[in-house]
Order: C-alpha cells, then structure tokens, then sequence
C-alpha cells in the first residue's frame, strides 16, 4: 500500500523519483506505474488540508518573539517596523542604523534610533552603533546610548575586523555595561577565497574572526549577524561552533531548506537568537519550518536573547 | 484554490536538497493546501541532454495517478542542443507537458540568442508558457562552480519585446543586489505583456526592504495581473511563501485570490 513518507525518511519513490533507475525502468517496461488503490487514494485526499497555511500563520503569530537584528532605515520607519512586527507576531525588535562617515554622523544616526524607540517603546528596542576607529568618542557614545537606554550593539560593520585590537576596549566596555553585541558576518566566496570577487569590504569579519574574539573574552556576549545573509551558512556552522560563548542570530534574506537544521546541529538550539535583518517573513518561516522541537523553537524566537538582555534588566516581562 | 508556479524536483548538485521528488512535495502540499504545482526537473540544467530529465520527470509523474491531478510538468529546454525541437514536440505532444523553463545562464546562451528566439516562438505557437527563472540561488552564496551573474527584469523585457505575444513566467522575481535598475522603458514592455512575475521573494509586510523587494513593489509597477504564488521549493523553506501572501494586506481577498490562483490559472488555461 502506497503511504506517503516523513519528509525525513527515505520513501521508495524519493529513492526512484529522478534517479536515472526510474528512467532505466520507464525504458524497460514502459512507465513504472504504482496505481494506488481507492483507499489509497481516498487517504491522500484526505489529508490536504486547504488553506492549511491559514493555521500555520496563526501557530506561527502566536510565538512570542524578540528580533535581535533590525533596523530602522529607508522604507523602514519606526512605524512601518511597528507594523510589520505586529503581523508576523514579532513582540520586540532590536534595531540599528549602522553606517555613519563621522562621529557626528553616527551620533545623529543613533539618535534616529532613540527616538524609534521613545515613539514605539513597546516595539523597538535600540543597538548603539560605533566605529571602533573613533576610540574615545566611540566608547563615549557607548555610554551615551546605554544611558539612553539602547540594550546592545549593533549592527556593527565593517569598518575593522571584530578581532582587530581596536575592539578590544569596545568588547570590555559591553562586557561593564552586561549588554549583547552584534556584528555584520560575511561568508560571501570572494571573502574567504581568494581568486573570487568579494561582495563585501575586505575589512568584513568571516567566522574565524569572530571565534578568535569571542575566545579572547568568553565573558562577553558577541553576535554573528545573519546566517542567511547571503553567504556559505554551511561556512558559518563548522566554524562558529569553535567557540562556545558565540551566538549566531538566523536573520537574512536567505532561507534556505536545511539552513537553520545545520545551525541547531552545530552551534545547538541555545546559541541561535531569532532575528529578520528587515526580511519579516523568511525571518519567521524559517523557524518554524525548521525541524525543531517545541521547546528549541521558544528558546530561538524568544528566551535565548531574552536571557541575554536580563543580565542587564533590559529583557520582556 | 492555490497554485504554486515555482517548485522543482531533481537534484541540485552544490547542497543536499529535501522535499524534492513528487511523493514528499505532495506532503508538503497537503499541509498547506497547495491544490497544483508546476514542476520541472532540476537535472535537465545540468545533464548535457537536457530531454532525459524530461523523460525522469515524465516517468515520475506517471508513476502516480494522483500526481497528474496535482502536478503541472513543464519540460526543461535547451536551443542550443540541435534535437530541441524533437524534445519539445515530445514533451507537448507524448508527454502533455503544460509549458517549458529555460535556463540560458546554466545552458549557456544569451536570452536574446536567435536560438532563444526560435524557441520561445515554437512554444508560442503550441501556446506553451515560457518560465525562466532570475536566479537559482542567492549569488552571495553561490558555490564557485555555479553560475555568477542572474537575468535581470530589462533581460526579460528584452526577450518579451522581441516575441511580445508569448506567455511568460518570471520566477524568483526580485530586483537582484547589485544589478542594473529596471527601465521605464522595460516596465512598459513587461506591464504590456502576458507574464507573471512570481511571489517567491516579494515581501507584503509594511516594510519595504533596500531591493525594492516588496510585493507592492510587483503590484504598483506591473498591474494586480501579472503576479502569481511561487514557493521556489525545495529550494528554501516551505513556510515563509505563505507568511509572504499572508501579510500582504495592501491588498483586498479578491485580488489575493487572483495572485494565489486566478493569474496562474488564466494563463494555464484551467
């Protein structure tokens, strides 16, 4: 009787499907046909489900959930971002402008995002951004932000490596203040092998930057940025699972099936922080098509970053 | 009723793909409520026949009652292979295959190749929709011996100016990182043709993203009939399709019906 299998499982037909043994067989004895029987007919129809999606928004909303990598930007208001996280059930979201070419540049970016957060303060969390090139002024706007009430870095970029000497004092100053830092992570091929074109800045962090860093202060609570930010996410799960203090969050365009399975795999459930990178519906699709068990799923969308942001009494009630 | 435009069984040769054969896509469907999808086969982009993954796909969609009444076979067509037209007149006439992909970055022509042109002509006249999908993964993650370079919104417009009255598919319809910006001239062109441009990476939250991905985006520059449901299974994951349509609630239910089905079904002729 012809059952159809776990998406998990090796099936018969998953093993014929498009190999060439079906084609070998179609040749043979004209087309393979496995003609099912009226009960196994009536067992199929019976479970499509239609609108089934429909349900599946709804489980998927009803997760709370904290976004640990957004930003307030173009075509991205504080109140398009309130909007958005209110469909897709996203309860907080953690948001930056990196990016900036001077301090007074930066600081006016920052401030964009202080006043998000005072014009949604149930929605919007803010992420100081600095430039570690800036030394003392960057450690300035640090405290400014935190006394602003921002709860973490971020996006950091690429101005200089994570590892760089120059983040050293950032790192410590996180670490004094018990607040979460995120950098923008690059595994785009031309970025860590050489002879391809890179997509990004040659001072952008690969895993192995992050690794040495986080090793270097296994106290302090660094983020990689997106794994699905287009780049080798396979790249990112062998590497990043060299440090054990590292946190990966699953934001990015990229949702590919299996992605988020390989990361559960090898950094495990705990380290992985939900996050949208702006990209709403691949940042929640992608969890809850992951191969998760319940309990994994609320540590990723919520309780992992939420524990991470109590250290400083900046966590959801 | 849904329909999806843009799923494929086979294998993809640079990761391990799930959900990619009929029997576990069908899965897939029935959780979500998928009525149809239109598959084709992924090893006829890499085959050097490309006409005996049509023949795989044929077998397997034989292979199942059930999976006529729920799949939509397109066949996999490469011009530059001199038995083209043998393989489309089978494909069409033996096979009932419903209308054809093509790939010209993974086939290596230019879609402006009078090859390409012959062969969007050929499907015209047997009134086969011509489905040719931007990209097959993310540029940024490509592996370094796949392909560097999508078909960009101005590529198509150029194909459609040259064969105006065919049927046309975009799949993974998105302006892509780093590419050219859409022509007002190309707009004109697509908005004047019979083309769907699918839902695979079109936003519909509120928030409209660096890439002008947002499915208003879709909406406003290429009119309420030109968009149609795709998953881009087993490519990605299976949920984040629905969310996509789910939350675009820029628009009202009679026109999410036309994007869920009603554009796909009118082209198809169902």
């Amino acid at each position: 009787m012809m059952k159809l299998q776990p998406e998990n499982g090796i099936g018969r037909r998953r093993f014929l499907g498009t190999s060439g043994l079906t084609l070998l067989a179609a040749s043979v004895s004209g087309i393979v046909c496995n003609v099912p029987s009226k009960d196994e007919d009536k067992e199929i129809t019976e479970s499509f489900q239609a609108d089934g999606w429909k349900s599946i928004m709804e489980d998927a909303k009803k997760y709370r959930k904290i976004d640990a990598h957004n930003h307030v930007w173009t075509g991205s208001n504080a109140s398009q971002v309130d909007e958005s996280c209110e469909i897709l059930g996203i309860t907080k979201a953690a948001c930056s402008i990196p990016g900036g070419k001077t301090v007074v540049d930066i600081r006016a970016n920052n401030d964009i995002i202080i006043k998000a957060m005072n014009s949604h303060p149930k929605r919007i969390m803010g992420q100081c951004y600095i430039n570690p090139l800036f030394k003392k002024e960057a450690l300035d706007e640090i405290d400014r932000c935190v006394d602003k009430g921002m709860v973490m870095l971020g996006e950091l970029y690429d101005a200089v490596k994570i590892n760089d000497p120059l983040y050293y004092p950032i790192v410590e100053r996180c670490i004094k203040h018990k607040i979460p830092m995120m950098l923008h992570g690059v595994t785009t091929l031309g970025n860590w092998r050489p002879g391809y074109l890179p997509t990004n800045p040659p001072n952008s962090s690969v895993p192995e930057d992050f690794v040495e860093i986080a090793n270097r202060y296994p106290e302090a609570m660094i983020i990689c940025g997106h794994i699905g930010g287009g780049g080798n996410w396979e790249y990112m799960c062998r590497i990043l699972q060299k440090a054990p203090t590292l946190y990966l969050d699953t934001s990015g365009s990229v949702s590919d099936e299996g992605m988020i399975d390989m990361a559960v795999k090898y950094l495990g459930a705990d380290r992985l922080l939900f996050a949208t990178d702006m990209n709403y519906e691949t940042g929640v699709g992608k969890i809850m098509w992951a191969d998760l068990s319940e309990s994994d799923r609320k540590k990723i969308f919520f309780e992992n970053f939420n524990n991470l942001l109590r250290k400083a009494g900046n966590h959801a009630d | 009723m849904l329909i999806d435009i843009n799923a494929f069984v086979g294998n993809w040769p640079y990761r391990p793909l799930r959900g990619n054969n009929m029997e576990d896509m069908l899965l897939r469907m029935n959780k979500y409520g998928v009525d149809k999808a239109i598959v084709s086969n992924l090893n006829g982009l890499f085959y050097v026949d490309s006409q005996i993954a049509n023949e795989e796909l044929f077998a397997e969609y034989s292979s199942n009652k059930i999976f006529k009444d729920r799949f939509i076979p397109f066949a996999t067509i490469n011009p530059t292979l001199p038995w083209w037209r043998d393989a489309l007149e089978i494909c069409h006439k033996e096979f009932k295959m419903k209308g054809i992909r093509i790939f010209p970055l993974y086939h290596h022509y230019k879609i402006t190749d009078d090859v390409c042109i012959e062969l969007v002509n050929a499907a015209k006249a047997l009134d086969l929709p011509v489905s040719i999908p931007l990209r097959m993964t993310d540029l940024r993650e490509r592996s370094w011996l796949d392909v560097d370079s999508a078909i960009s919104y101005n590529d198509i417009a150029t194909l459609v100016s040259k064969v105006p009255d065919a049927k046309y598919m975009v799949l993974e319809a998105r302006v892509t990182d780093g590419q050219e910006p859409t022509t007002a001239e190309s707009l004109k062109i697509l908005r004047a043709a019979n083309v769907l441009f699918d839902t695979s990476r079109g936003s519909g939250v509120p928030v409209k993203g660096p890439n002008s991905e947002s499915l208003i985006y879709l909406l406003e520059n290429l009119g309420l009939d030109k968009l149609a449901f795709g998953t881009e299974t087993p490519f990605v994951d299976y949920c984040s399709p629905f969310l996509r349509l789910g939350a675009f609630n820029a628009v009202d239910e009679k026109t999410k019906q036309m994007i869920w089905s009603g554009n796909a079904r009118r082209m198809l002729n169902i």
